[in-house]
């Protein structure tokens, strides 16, 4: 997972309340045309705010789990 | 049926040690079909009609409760089979006991079930192995069982974080699901790894969860 990931808004369950654009703190998300965009991924911190204050799931942010690197 | 899907049918647990005879009376009822990444491949309480096999790509095999809410069964890999056990009800019984959709793009080979129960009413080598493969999913479930009734959230997150770390191939997971796998919901599973994090357990970097401290986790899941 080398390339550099951004938050997944599934706008099929997005309502465009735009609560994730409030709330992300380095406002990385606006609404465009009503709809929620990551307007300046360089900007996105994944702090996972906009996934957790999402009140319909739209939002996900994807990890891989791996050992430490002295545990492999 | 070509040489290649001889090859393909050779990838399925089931039938690989299967003698030359025997896989080609299978392959003369099996059906390749490609599958596309979301593609909704069953539908829980549908009738029974084909059993599947992956032989490229992972499923994902889960139930729904009346909220929406969704439990991960299983993720099933090239060589697995699926709607194997409702094929194997009596036929007014026989309806899909879950949902499956396609988590990647997907290759199966799909038998229809009149044809598959033919094949094990002739094929004692075909029956013995799916025998096998029953019994050993009976364990599998048992063991989830056991985990939803007995441990917590916290334990059965330690687990499985402690499972993707063995994984050969890491795959990639939101919270959802890994709450769906676990048996939890999103903001529960956030908040514990947060607490894991906080006690120095795990290390949460972008994209990535680093098992910092194994033996805590070891000690957590109470394995």
């Amino acid at each position: 997972m080398d390339e550099w990931l951004l938050p997944i808004i599934d706008l099929n369950c997005c309502t465009n309340c735009g609560l994730c654009v409030t709330l992300c703190p380095t406002h990385a998300v606006a609404l465009v045309g009503g709809r929620p965009r990551i307007v300046r991924p360089q900007d996105c911190s994944y702090c996972a705010t906009c996934e957790d204050a999402c009140p319909e799931s739209a939002i996900a942010l994807v990890y891989e789990i791996v050992p430490a690197p002295h545990q492999n | 049926m070509t040489q290649m899907d001889h090859i393909q049918l050779r990838k399925v647990a089931l039938f690989a040690a299967l003698s030359a005879r025997t896989l080609e009376r299978v392959a003369a009822v099996a059906r390749p079909q490609h599958v596309l990444a979301e593609t909704q491949i069953l539908l829980a309480g549908d009738p029974c009609t084909t059993v599947y096999f992956v032989v490229a790509g992972t499923v994902r095999v889960y139930q729904l409760s009346a909220e929406g809410r969704e439990q991960v069964l299983a993720h099933l890999e090239p060589g697995q089979a699926l709607n194997l056990v409702p094929a194997l009800l009596e036929m007014e019984e026989a309806r899909n006991l879950s949902s499956v959709a396609a988590l990647t793009d997907v290759t199966l080979y799909a038998i229809p079930r009149a044809d598959f129960l033919h094949l094990l009413e002739r094929c004692p080598e075909l029956t013995m192995t799916a025998l096998r493969h029953l019994a050993a999913r009976v364990a599998h479930l048992t063991e989830l069982v056991a985990d939803l009734s007995l441990r917590t959230v916290r334990a059965r997150l330690a687990r499985f974080m402690l499972e993707q770390c063995s994984a050969e191939s890491p795959a990639p997971w939101t919270h959802a699901e890994i709450a769906a796998r676990i048996g939890s919901v999103r903001v529960v599973v956030s908040r514990t790894l947060r607490d894991f994090a906080a006690e120095g357990i795990l290390e949460v970097q972008r994209q990535r969860i680093t098992v910092a401290d194994r033996e805590a986790l070891i000690r957590e899941a109470a394995l």
